[in-house]
């Protein structure tokens, strides 16, 4: 079949869906929508519409990133705008069915708003504020597509990029790439027509192309979302990128923390395959291209780019020195171009509409869009995706909705464990890659972590550092034996047995560390000890010098105190609640925590009524009524 | 364990038989046994052609491979950095001690192990919690003792069936 | 093969294209300090991080690692480069067991010979925490040889050598960052050779992690090995 054969057929189809004169409900069901319960809420469209006489097509898509808001169901009915509806649950369902696909009511009060654009161009809700400074550009499909029907993905513009580059000599494609400005979504940012340009030099054959899916940074899910809502966007990306080196074979490199997205791509290639956009003899040309999903068994340091080469090679993911570098001599010492999930997402869209509509987004020196997985302390957490040079403070504050419950601004962790802890004064920082690294930060896969006054700085410069050390490989003295000593001096620190000198300890030992590493992981293993160290020294000095967690997180040096006056006297609530049986009665009846049992795991002041709020947790230890100080030689 | 042997025996017959595809032939091995019975381990290098020495630390490199079975219902706490901030490690700890068993053990009738999973990438609904292939969003210590009530009744009355 | 001229330290150095600056220097009998390093391996293994050199106009570089180029410029004794050695070795130390006199290497180990070139003292650091109070066991299911993971560095050279030797590895890597170890196996009825002993790898190894089993140490004298 020829291309546009192929595209006619799929937007017949994708017509017989949008120029409907039925309804049609779009319910997300990617892991986090599953999670939230979108598959009770599938079952409870489909038992509605088979009970009542009205007719609508429900189509189950990936996920529109809003994830605080989910399960999310887009229903479009004729004559109205699309309609957002946010946490949808089965007991709503009743009501969205008869209310409006019955009759005619929209049921705005379960709305989040209308959505427009979509069909091929950014989505976005006019409703909210966050639309004025997104720009969903990589996340078009996501939530609007079934993303196991390759036929949405044609009707709406894929494949168009493939079958003009088929068109193109691999230098044009490459010149075209290197015009655009793309720069890797996987966290160092190198210059992707650049590599792909000394991968096409290299004179070694044959050439491999890989996808780096293993989304190892705990906190970043933009890369599943993307395999589990658009997996055609990478697989496009990645044909057009062999077919400009003239490869035959690609892996996608997924971890197998993410089983949906290995089945959703495995179903993308055998459609794919099936239209003859991959396989044999690909739209006629005689170019064949054949692409494995590869799911790796659980190592974040096969994140690297020659560990998971190696691992693809049946090997321990120990990284190699470079020379020689991967794109001379990679899987099995042959060239090879690996890219990030994004990085190969973006290909379609510079090689479909020019590079110039890229390189107009963005910055001067970091075009087109970031994609961002916002998480913790903020209002909406989820998938952003804006224009490079987005200010921090325009992602945490108008679309990220702000910090959740009221609470203050602490800072924002970007680039995972790799990356750095950035303070209230560095909002007005532009998120480009530069920007970034000068920072101390790093753009990294695109993890963001919103943090508030009731997370302590130490604790999480302790927590990534634990997670590096323990992800460590083990090949090199100065990550395995360097992050192990970082590690024991942070738990020295937190458990109040810190000494004066440990601060310059450890930025001595993290910058040695960053210098004489082998791979990546070693060498930013430290940062975030280094970004906390130098813009929360308060924070280290106070858990050194007083033993006093200031957030009120670490164990030790927290206590939970009941407060006299403001116990009910009359109320079980903490002592029911406690696990380890720490709450006594006091012969004046108010309720008194035994230090010497406690556990602190918190059940206590979330179980105190609201109207008492008796519970508070205090530091530094020392500040516990004497009565209350554990005892320490009890029996 | 002689079945082990007879049903790697199909597993293999079914594998590629290069040394690249390692890892994929682990994963089948403990798709079907839950984790890397000692026998199979020789098997496979055999099969392969390699020493049980390289199969081992191939093996032992990787978080998933497990040389112990897991529970029959494995309940699994995500360590994203979400989940972290939201006190994922208190809910840890309070299913350490609801179990009585510690991180990495498993229950002595078996039916329950605990461990640590690498992000799962749910984070608007940490902390997280998985047992089985079912997430339990928004766990606290004080959920724990439900969520294992909860566990046990659906375990009874499937029993049943 | 194109001949570049290099110089180490004021002194110039020939050496072909391709070569790495390690074994330029060695060859010109300009001492760097290394561990881990194999002169016939293809790949350097690059996990001692001791090789450190500053290259100008380039920084600090691996000296196992980086290739030379023609008017390349390299120091060998920098203070940044002194300060990485330094942490990299004290490091290796800390975690080391430094029970020197019930050692069999006593006196023909390589970390001994580096504590005095690079001065610094075979002791636990003073301002190191956390450090491990108590020793692995030493692992004896092999007949011929006693593996110490206490005195291990890591260093692959008895992997490398098994392999080249056998052509399959009967020693490698297992576990994975801190809790990497080797193991040894006297369970390997599938190779062409079982492990007789060649004695290649205690041989290759710089400390006492492998040593032969004690019933055959008559018949290998630790002066030879080494």
């Amino acid at each position: 079949m020829t291309f546009e054969e192929i595209k006619r057929q799929a937007t017949a189809e994708w017509e017989s869906i949008e120029q409907h004169q039925i309804p049609v409900i779009r319910i997300g069901t990617a892991t986090s929508d599953r999670a939230s319960g979108a598959l009770e809420v599938v079952e409870a469209f489909e038992n509605e519409l088979a009970r009542l006489p009205v007719e609508a097509k429900i189509i189950q898509t990936g996920s529109v990133g809003f994830c605080n808001y989910e399960p999310l169901v887009i229903i479009s009915k004729p004559e109205y705008p699309r309609i957002c509806y946010k946490n949808v649950t089965p007991d709503m369902v009743p009501r969205l069915v008869e209310g409006f696909l019955l009759e005619d009511d929209p049921c705005m009060e379960f709305a989040l708003g209308t959505l427009e654009g979509g069909n091929g161009s950014p989505p976005y809700i006019p409703e909210l504020p966050r639309s004025e400074h997104e720009l969903r550009l990589l996340l078009r499909n996501c939530g609007f597509i079934d993303a196991e029907n390759i036929d949405h993905y044609i009707a709406l513009g894929g494949y168009s990029a493939l079958s003009k580059a088929l068109e193109m000599t691999p230098y044009e494609i490459v010149e075209e790439i290197k015009r655009s400005g793309l720069r890797g979504r996987g966290g160092a940012g190198f210059p992707t027509g650049r590599k792909l340009e000394s991968c096409l030099k290299a004179r070694e054959n044959p050439k491999y192309v890989i996808c780096n899916a293993d989304e190892g940074d705990p906190g970043a899910f933009m890369d599943r979302v993307v395999l589990e809502s658009d997996p055609q966007a990478v697989l496009e990306g990645m044909i057009i990128t062999g077919y400009a080196l003239n490869s035959s074979q690609g892996y996608i490199y997924t971890r197998m923390e993410y089983p949906l997205a290995v089945k959703r791509l495995k179903t993308a290639i055998e459609q794919a395959k099936q239209r003859g956009l991959l396989g044999e003899d690909i739209l006629g040309t005689g170019f064949n291209f054949r692409i494995e999903v590869f799911q790796g068994a659980g190592a974040f340091i096969c994140g690297e780019s020659s560990a998971l080469m190696y691992s693809i090679e049946g090997k321990r993911g120990f990284p190699r020195v470079r020379p020689p570098r991967s794109i001379e001599a990679g899987l099995w010492h042959k060239p090879t171009q690996l890219n990030n999930v994004k990085t190969f997402a973006c290909i379609p869209v510079i090689i479909g509409q020019g590079s110039e509509y890229f390189s107009n987004i963005g910055s001067p020196r970091s075009k087109g869009t970031a994609v961002f997985a916002l998480a913790g302390k903020v209002e909406n957490v989820g998938l952003v995706e804006v224009p490079m040079g987005t200010t921090l403070e325009k992602v945490v504050y108008d679309i990220g909705g702000g910090v959740k419950d009221g609470k203050r601004f602490k800072g924002v962790q970007i680039g995972g464990p790799s990356g750095g802890c950035l303070p209230e004064a560095f909002l007005n920082t532009p998120i480009d890659f530069d920007s970034l690294t000068e920072a101390g930060a790093m753009m990294g896969s695109g993890g963001m972590i919103v943090m508030d006054e009731e997370n302590c700085m130490v604790d999480a410069a302790r927590f990534f550092l634990d997670f590096t050390q323990k992800e460590s490989c083990g090949k090199c003295v100065m990550c395995r034996l360097g992050t192990k000593q970082m590690l024991s001096i942070l738990e020295d620190i937190v458990s109040g047995q810190g000494k004066p000198e440990d601060m310059e300890q450890l930025i001595n030992l993290g910058e040695d560390i960053m210098a004489g590493s082998l791979c990546g992981l070693g060498r930013s293993a430290p940062n975030p000890v280094l970004t906390t160290v130098r813009y929360f020294r308060e924070e280290y000095e106070a858990h050194i010098l007083e033993k006093r967690c200031p957030a009120l997180v670490c164990r030790d040096l927290i206590a939970y105190y009941i407060i006299p006056e403001k116990c009910y006297r009359g109320c079980e609530h903490c002592v029911l609640s406690c696990p380890s049986e720490a709450i006594v009665e006091h012969p004046k009846r108010f309720k008194v925590v035994d230090q010497s049992k406690c556990v602190k795991c918190g059940n206590c002041l979330e179980v105190c009524p609201p109207e008492y709020n008796a519970v508070v947790k205090l530091s530094p230890v020392s500040e516990l009524p004497s009565s209350d100080l554990p005892i320490k030689d009890e029996k | 364990m002689e079945g082990v042997v007879e049903e790697l025996a199909e597993i293999l017959a079914l594998c590629e038989r290069d040394r690249s595809r390692l890892i994929p032939i682990l994963q089948r091995v403990q798709d079907a046994f839950g984790y890397l019975p000692k026998e199979a381990l020789l098997e496979v290098a055999s099969y392969l052609g390699m020493t049980d020495v390289q199969i081992y630390g191939v093996a032992s490199f990787y978080n998933h491979f497990r040389f112990t079975p897991l529970g029959k219902h494995p309940i699994q706490m995500c360590m994203g950095t979400a989940c972290h901030m939201v006190g994922g490690r208190l809910v840890l700890e309070a299913l350490e001690r609801a179990l009585d068993i510690e991180v990495g053990g498993i229950t002595e009738d078996r039916e329950l192990s605990l461990d640590r999973v690498a992000c799962i990438g749910c984070c608007g609904l940490a902390p997280v919690m998985v047992i089985g292939e079912k997430i339990y969003p928004k766990m606290s210590p004080a959920k724990v003792d439900e969520a294992l009530v909860n566990l046990k009744i659906k375990a009874q009355e499937a029993a049943k069936d | 093969m194109e001949l570049f001229e290099i110089t180490i330290d004021g002194r110039q150095v020939k050496a072909e294209q391709g070569t790495k600056i390690l074994k330029a220097a060695l060859d010109a009998e300009i001492y760097i300090p290394n561990l881990c390093y194999i002169p016939e391996a293809d790949l350097p293994f690059g996990g001692c991080r001791l090789c450190y050199v500053e290259v100008e106009g380039r920084g600090l570089v691996a000296a196992c690692t980086e290739p030379v180029e023609d008017g390349m410029v390299v120091h060998t004794q920098t203070p940044e480069v002194n300060r990485l050695r330094r942490t990299a070795f004290k490091l290796l130390i800390a975690y080391h067991d430094l029970d020197c006199r019930s050692c069999w290497k006593n006196k023909n180990c390589e970390l001994q010979s580096l504590a005095s070139k690079l001065k610094v003292k075979l002791k636990k650091p003073e301002d190191f925490r956390g450090l491990p109070t108590d020793l692995l066991p030493l692992d004896t299911t092999n007949p011929f040889i006693v593996y110490d993971p206490n005195r291990c560095v890591l260093c692959g050279k008895c992997v490398w050598v098994c392999n080249k030797r056998n052509g399959e590895a009967l020693i490698d890597f297992a576990y994975r960052g801190y809790e990497t170890r080797l193991i040894l196996s006297s369970d390997i009825s599938l190779v062409k050779e079982s492990c007789a002993s060649c004695g290649e790898c205690v041989a290759v190894c710089p400390t006492a992690a492998l040593q032969p089993q004690p019933s055959l140490q008559s018949t290998v004298s630790s002066a030879e090995g080494g």
